[in-house]
């Protein structure tokens, strides 16, 4: 031992052991940025299940006229003052007049609504499938009961 | 100390104790940032759970609300489960008597229906006579997080505009 050098195995210990740090170090951090971005999307995603349904029950509940298409893919509503709003999917993107109810990097995979209403007042299921287009595999599905409304109601929450 | 000092100095490389200082900072740090994101993910299941729970909620309360201004005074008082009637040439919706119905295999609903009192002179809820024209509809959904029971729950007062 009297070279200043280092010898082969002390080498190759050094170099394992910093291996093994690196490799936990680099793990630990890995797991830091998905839980953090998993969180992001998990929370977007929550996000558009309540704004979507809070636009679409709000829209139905108060309209003159609710047709659903014969497709069953298509809503159509009109407002006393006449206006009318279509709800429909295209390219994996839900539309309301034409302009989208979700951010671009998100998708609609399906979106079916079904009037149980008698013929009468509507009243819709709605289901919507959603979908993140980075993270396919954090996707949902929602449905959403509405009622189209008789005349003015209290609700007490 | 000095002499383990000096010995550091002489040779450059670093002492175990230095080492060991190092890993114990770094596992501090490391330890600071995990319960944090534990309760963000904890919060966003939360979050999630909450607003599962409310279109529950509210999916009962719209059905009902359909059923009964259609079959204004066919429905006593008590707890019914929603369902679609498929026997006639459209499916409609339709109530069942029932208390709780099992919901996405971890929320269970309740739908009340019962009768309003008013006062016949001002029309005042609470106090009075049962209100044929009126009904109260209640939605209750429960739930469990974790080892916690958890409740929502919302009311909706109908009044049969086809009297």
């Amino acid at each position: 031992m009297k070279d200043k050098g280092f010898t082969l195995v002390e080498l190759m210990v050094a170099i394992s052991i910093s291996g093994i740090i690196f490799l936990a170090v680099s793990a630990i951090i890995g797991t830091l940025f998905s839980s953090s971005a998993r969180v992001t999307q998990i929370d977007t995603l929550a996000q558009l299940k309540d704004d979507i349904s809070k636009d679409i029950s709000t829209s139905v509940r108060w309209a003159s006229s609710v047709v659903v298409s014969p497709g069953n893919d298509e809503l159509t509503l009109t407002s006393t003052q006449g206006d009318t709003t279509v709800y429909r999917l295209v390219d994996n993107e839900l539309l309301k007049n034409d302009i989208r109810l979700h951010p671009a990097d998100h998708e609609v995979t399906a979106f079916s609504v079904h009037d149980y209403g008698a013929g009468k007042k509507a009243s819709l299921e709605i289901e919507i499938a959603l979908r993140s287009k980075k993270f396919t595999a954090r996707s949902d599905t929602i449905t959403v009961v509405i009622s189209q409304r008789q005349t003015e109601v209290t609700i007490n929450q | 100390m000095y002499h383990l000092l000096m010995k550091r100095y002489a040779s450059g490389g670093y002492l175990l104790l230095e080492i060991l200082i190092a890993t114990v900072i770094f596992g501090f740090l490391i330890a600071s940032v995990v319960p944090t994101l534990g309760f963000l993910l904890k919060r966003v299941a939360k979050t999630n759970d909450d607003i599962s729970a409310n279109l529950i909620l509210a999916n009962g309360v719209e059905t009902t609300y359909n059923v009964l201004t259609r079959h204004w005074g066919q429905y006593p008082d008590g707890t019914y489960i929603t369902s679609v009637d498929t026997t006639g040439s459209t499916p409609v919706w339709t109530l069942i008597e029932g208390t709780t119905d099992e919901l996405e295999a971890k929320y269970s609903r309740v739908i009340t229906l019962s009768s309003v009192r008013r006062n016949e002179s001002t029309g005042v809820m609470g106090s009075g006579l049962v209100d044929p024209n009126s009904k109260m509809i209640t939605s209750s959904v429960s739930w469990k997080s974790g080892t916690k029971n958890q409740n929502v729950s919302t009311h909706l007062l109908v009044v049969n505009y086809e009297r």
